[in-house]
């Protein structure tokens, strides 16, 4: 291979990984997501949450009737 | 690069995007048929089961997005309206496989199968003179490269992301990939040449 075809890719390697630091200095900072099972990951929150919800209702219906068995 | 589902959800621009991929398709196919005969179908399914299963291997990267190889300098190369059947067949299987999207897979077939195999064909041409490896290398970087630019404009026009954001941060992720496939094209390409020079007509010339 030619010494300046190299000598060309390298640089293109190194302006691209300087690029891609400043890529993700700029990620972290911003607000935006790039993962596609954000969604996934909001639906499952979203289960569990309502589990744990029914969860409570269920324990209050448990104590409710605890407190009517000891009335 | 390809646009998951939910990233561009305006009916309209998904509808706009699959008209203009129907449209360039059936003027590729057209050119095909004239070109080709029954004979090199079965070298465009093996492209394709080759392309499928190399794209199913991902890239890990520090941040959460889904990347890989595609060797759509190798495939362009070969024969420019022939990339673009590989791509449609691979980019559908890859919907169905879960990378990209369902929705949006009138976006992709017309960045991954009709935009990328010209940007790389004529990225190849223009810099062949200089060098042939320099050439390689500059096509398989400047498609990847070109089609994050391109899937960041998509995102703008969609309201799912800014244009800065695009540019700054999913274009430089897409330029690393563009020099891991500027790399393997120039292996790949010499290694098909030395076996199989009939694959690689570009560099015979």
């Amino acid at each position: 291979m030619n010494y300046k075809t190299i000598l060309i890719i390298l640089l293109i390697i190194i302006v691209t990984l300087i690029a891609l630091t400043n890529a993700l200095k700029t990620y972290e900072e911003s607000d935006y997501i790039l993962d596609e099972d954000t969604e996934e990951e909001t639906e499952n929150i979203e289960l569990t949450t309502t589990t744990n919800t029914n969860n409570q209702i269920n324990t209050n219906i448990t104590t409710t009737q605890n407190k009517n068995i000891t009335i | 690069m390809h646009i998951p589902d939910g990233f561009v959800s305006d009916p309209t621009q998904l509808v706009i995007y699959t008209i203009i991929y129907l449209i360039l398709m059936a003027i590729i196919l057209n050119k095909y048929r004239k070109n080709h005969t029954e004979k090199s179908i079965p070298i465009l399914a093996l492209f394709s089961a080759a392309i499928l299963i190399i794209q199913l291997i991902e890239i890990p990267l520090p941040v959460p997005a889904c990347v890989h190889i595609s060797l759509i300098t190798i495939m362009a190369l070969y024969d420019l309206e022939a990339s673009a059947i590989v791509y449609t067949i691979v980019t559908i299987a890859q919907a169905f496989l879960g990378e990209g999207g369902i929705s949006t897979l009138g976006i992709n077939l017309t960045n991954l199968a009709i935009i990328a195999p010209y940007i790389a064909y004529y990225t190849y041409q223009l810099f062949k003179k200089q060098d042939q490896n320099l050439a390689l290398f500059l096509s398989g970087f400047a498609t990847i490269t070109l089609l994050g630019i391109i899937a960041s404009i998509e995102y703008t026009i969609a309201g799912t992301y800014p244009l800065t954001f695009g540019l700054t941060v999913i274009t430089p992720i897409e330029a690393v990939i563009g020099i891991i496939e500027g790399i393997i094209t120039i292996i790949v390409m010499k290694a098909l040449h030395q076996v199989k020079p009939e694959l690689t007509p570009e560099l015979n010339k």
